[in-house]
């Protein structure tokens, strides 16, 4: 993607971007597709954490990052990335950067960088995500990705005890979605839809929107499905932001007393009191696997049930203790904490244990 | 303690008797020595019960501790946690925990002793008592060193006992019967986490004495909500969970061995006892990496400045694991090596003894040997 230098405000950017697709889009016809990327950032200072070596250039309100090929032999295309920011802390980066690209550059990046990290719904926004986008469109669903990890609580479902994906490609994947959904109790995790007028966009529940060209309308869809996850987004970035464990000394009213420490918790409630020491064993196998925490220091007792252990995030270096009963697990920050480590691990309950489980902070 | 032998075997000079002497030792030594490698299983399996038994306790204190810290409803009342083991570097029996409420009306402190299990309820009324008689006797210290108050402050004292909730009726039990009375907290090792104060019945003695000075106080334990998971360390925890402090936080260094350094113990330290000196502190991180080389858990590389935990594709878990076996074999080894000497002093008592009777024996027949 390229844009000419200036100042530049939201609007104008869009503006520019949709009235010359052509010349924003590379002339290559397999990367004319728009990508918006929603990304979650805990500091103001995201442009030096995340791109240290590349060119960063301030257009006004829109800021051009430029990533260099990967080696010299490759046809040099910059990638560039432009990024608005849409709230504090809410980033979007625009870009007609293939999969590989991005990949390459930006979520590599993401996933080494601490207090930042790709945007995650959780099933039951992208299920308003999509809709909204299937009826804002007209359009049917003609590609999807859904999965599910195996589960004690089948909602239903034949054979619950697989883990089990889809990849599906069909005219009828609006119907076909929901009957795999109902039947083996699989969640979208990534939707093609056509619309009426004949765009295609693609929506991943890991905060990737894109269009199969640059076009007003397109822009619009997604500003408007951003519209409608804008309080879920707002929630989970408190509670996860607002967790802490400070220590500080205590001013008391006649002299300074002894150290304390302030601890603000999370909790991932279940919507209902289903965790045994099986589901939790199982949770246990895919934080490791498949999420990249370690879980050391457990303790497990039966009878009600009682779980306590020390979780690792191993890819962003932060340590939190959980402790859990049936009905919920309690998220105590302790060493380098950083909000994407509890938003992983929330995703992990969610997608492995109860799709329908809430973060809040624990008052 | 026993002497060495060839001391030993000086001190008995008779041939017969010293050569009878070490062939008993090496007898009883390889006796025990079998008994060790026979059990192993189920040796190993006690140390591991014991490490168990430490982890309920911990369990007890965080929930004990939760609802004073920063934020939660027993700080919001005035009251926080100041302290762990308090009272534990000067080598006295202690408590497990300190709150403290200031308030220039007056200001209260609550000495707080947690158990994970309880099988003898009398005996440890009798032991929390004790440890009651040894806070008071040096109230002013406490009252120096952790709570920055002058030694002539008015200070109300309270004492506590936290017990797991299916164990606290027996404990009240005992408690009523007691003189002085303690206040006594439970909460469940499993289940819902919360912090309950016993109310006791109307009809105990002094029933009052078991109930907080301050009504707010005794309202909010009808029910305060807790978490089980907040303090990893504790200043006098079980060496085999000190360790976790080691592997807790990691680095890699240049060969991509995960390695852990004085400066990352030292954060952890300082996280979970946040109440320390800046010089205990210091103290703690030294037994941490002392005990990590001793049960040669820790590797020292780069000469000294970090330690080596594991392999470069090591899981966190195995890490752990690891480490306490390590512990458990080193404690086994002390512990042998303890029987060994034990065998020995006795062995050596009963030699004596015998080489009084042929003493005297020679002395009365004019000869020696």
């Amino acid at each position: 993607m390229q844009i000419p230098g200036g100042q530049y405000t939201k609007g104008s950017f869009i503006s520019y971007l949709v009235g010359h697709p052509s010349e924003a889009a590379p002339p290559d016809p397999g990367r004319r597709m728009l990508k918006i990327y929603t990304i979650l950032s805990r500091t103001t200072n995201w442009r030096e954490r995340l791109f240290k070596d590349e060119d960063v250039a301030r257009l006004g309100e829109v800021t051009e990052i430029k990533f260099g090929p990967e080696s010299d032999e490759e046809p040099a295309i910059d990638e560039n990335y432009y990024v608005i920011e849409e709230d504090k802390g809410l980033l979007l980066f625009f870009t007609t950067a293939t999969q590989e690209d991005y990949e390459r550059t930006l979520e590599a990046r993401l996933k080494k960088t601490r207090g930042m990290t790709q945007l995650w719904s959780e099933p039951a926004v992208f299920d308003r995500q999509w809709n909204y986008l299937l009826n804002q469109t007209g359009g049917y669903i003609y590609r999807f990705m859904s999965r599910r990890f195996s589960m004690d609580n089948p909602l239903g479902s034949l054979r619950p005890s697989y883990h089990r994906r889809f990849n599906y490609t069909g005219d009828d994947g609006t119907l076909v979605m929901q009957e795999l959904r109902e039947m083996y109790g699989v969640l979208p995790q990534s939707i093609y839809l056509r619309a009426a007028g004949g765009l295609r966009l693609h929506v991943t529940n890991e905060g990737l929107f894109s269009s199969s060209w640059i076009a007003l309308e397109a822009i619009d869809f997604f500003f408007g499905m951003l519209d409608l996850m804008r309080p879920y987004v707002d929630e989970v970035r408190e509670t996860s932001q607002g967790m802490h464990y400070e220590i500080e000394p205590t001013q008391g009213t006649t002299h300074v007393g002894p150290r304390t420490v302030d601890i603000q918790a999370g909790v991932i409630q279940l919507s209902e009191p289903q965790l045994t020491a099986e589901s939790l064993g199982h949770l246990k196998d895919e934080l490791t696997e498949e999420y990249n925490f370690s879980v050391i220091d457990e303790q497990l007792i039966q009878g009600s049930l009682g779980f306590s252990a020390t979780i690792v995030d191993e890819q962003k270096g932060s340590v939190f203790n959980i402790s859990a009963n049936e009905a919920k697990i309690v998220l105590v920050p302790k060493y380098s904490p950083t909000f994407e480590s509890f938003l992983r691990f929330y995703r992990a309950v969610a997608e492995v244990t109860d799709p329908d489980a809430k973060f809040l902070l624990y008052k | 303690m026993p002497l060495p032998d060839d001391e030993f075997g000086k001190f008995l000079t008779i041939p017969r008797l010293k050569q009878d002497y070490e062939n008993a030792v090496e007898k009883k030594e390889k006796e025990i020595r079998n008994e060790f490698k026979q059990n192993p299983p189920v040796l190993r399996e006690q140390k591991a019960t014991g490490i168990g038994l430490e982890k309920r306790h911990r369990t007890i204190l965080n929930l004990a501790v939760f609802p004073f810290t920063g934020g939660q409803p027993g700080a919001t009342l005035g009251y926080d946690f100041v302290r762990g083991s308090p009272l534990a570097e000067l080598g006295v029996p202690n408590f497990d925990f300190l709150l403290f409420k200031q308030d220039p009306r007056g200001s209260v402190t609550i000495f707080g002793e947690g158990k994970g299990s309880i099988s003898d309820p009398p005996e440890v009324i009798r032991q929390t008592i004790e440890r009651r008689e040894i806070a008071l006797q040096h109230i002013d210290y406490v009252k120096a060193k952790y709570l920055n108050l002058p030694v002539e402050s008015i200070l109300t004292k309270e004492f506590v006992l936290v017990c797991p909730s299916t164990e606290c009726n027996e404990v009240v039990r005992a408690v009523e019967k007691s003189d002085p009375k303690l206040i006594v907290w439970h909460a469940p090792l499993a289940g819902d986490q919360i912090l309950k104060l016993v109310v006791p019945s109307d009809s105990a003695p002094e029933h009052h004495r078991m109930l907080h000075g301050d009504k707010e106080l005794n309202i909010l334990l009808q029910k305060a909500h807790s978490s089980s998971g907040s303090f990893d360390l504790w200043p006098k925890m079980h060496p085999a969970l000190k360790l976790g402090a080691t592997y807790r936080r990691l680095e890699r260094d240049q060969e991509d061995y995960p390695i852990v350094t004085r400066d990352i113990v030292k954060d952890v330290v300082a996280s979970d006892m946040f109440y320390l000196t800046e010089q205990e502190q210091e103290q703690q991180v030294s037994e941490i990496i002392d005990l990590g080389l001793k049960v040669g858990f820790l590797r020292p590389v780069q000469n000294g400045a970090a330690y080596r935990v594991g392999s470069p594709r090591d899981r966190k878990s195995t890490i752990e694991e690891r480490a306490i076996a390590h512990w458990i074999d080193w404690s086994l080894d002390q512990e042998l090596a303890t029987r060994i000497q034990q065998a020995k002093a006795m062995m050596q008592d009963e030699y004596r003894r015998e080489r009084k009777r042929s003493r005297s024996l020679d002395d009365h027949w004019g000869q020696s040997f």
